[in-house]
């Protein structure tokens, strides 16, 4: 269990404790904030297993150390406009192409959390426009 | 291949291999060919499965234009006699794979609508 603070505008507070009072009784706020957090992670594709969140964590450090990273390596002519991989906060490797890179850092350093993206001015984006129809 | 009859309209489908790379752990899965679709796409729970190590995180637009951000993974995709190692991929709330263009544009596709057939070469 975690106990943590945060800061809420005054009136949203009270009346979100008049609600709570009204439909759950006294001593309910926590029950209802645990509620509402547990309820915001599943409506979110998000793995639950430990180890899928341990990678995860370990990407977004990886990801931050690259951002910080990014205007220098635009600047540098061999990385820019390549994919670089990013361990431990260093670029490792970089290559034209993604997979080729995969393939050799995921042999030199197994199959672990590596950070791979390329080195833009933006961030990468993907469309994946078709709607579909809902079965019946 | 025919088109799949489960897919209202019909469309395009087959059974691919989905493997994690460097093992031999793998799942079968139905795959649709959309080729509006930037990147493949599989179900979130296949990641879990297959215990596949996330590579990146990007911005994935829909139709409508609204943004959500993914973690990407790197995953083994083969079906027929075709193979591609280490395919960037997303995963997503859906039952069956959407096959993108990052890998249809590695075959001659052959859409034929009108008799509900379609055929994936490469020549």
């Amino acid at each position: 269990m975690v106990k943590t603070t945060i800061e809420v505008e005054d009136g949203l507070w009270r009346r979100f404790s008049l609600l709570v009072l009204q439909k759950r009784g006294e001593r309910k706020k926590n029950e209802v904030i645990a509620q509402l957090l547990k309820e915001y992670v599943e409506q979110e594709v998000f793995p639950s297993d430990p180890q899928q969140l341990e990678h995860l964590i370990c990407i977004e450090e990886m990801r931050a150390s690259f951002l910080q990273a990014r205007n220098d390596l635009i600047r540098d002519p061999r990385y820019n406009g390549k994919y670089v991989a990013v361990l431990q906060g260093a670029v490792v490797d970089c290559d034209e192409d993604k997979r080729r890179l995969a393939r050799r850092v995921y042999e030199r350093h197994g199959y672990i959390p590596i950070y791979i993206d390329m080195v833009a001015p933006s961030e990468r984006r993907v469309e994946i426009p078709s709607p579909e129809l809902a079965s019946r | 291949m025919k088109y799949a009859l489960e897919y209202t309209p019909p469309a395009p489908a087959l059974t691919v291999e989905l493997a994690r790379p460097f093992s031999s752990q793998s799942r079968e899965s139905r795959a649709k060919l959309d080729s509006g679709a930037d990147m493949t796409v599989l179900p979130q729970p296949l990641i879990g499965e297959l215990r596949l190590v996330p590579a990146s995180r990007i911005a994935v637009y829909s139709f409508n234009e609204r943004e959500e951000e993914r973690y990407t993974y790197f995953v083994d995709i083969s079906f027929h006699s075709f193979v591609f190692p280490l395919v960037e991929v997303i995963g997503a709330r859906r039952r069956d794979v959407l096959l993108g263009r990052d890998v249809l544009n590695l075959l001659k596709t052959t859409l034929d609508g009108k008799a509900l057939n379609f055929e994936l070469v490469d020549p």
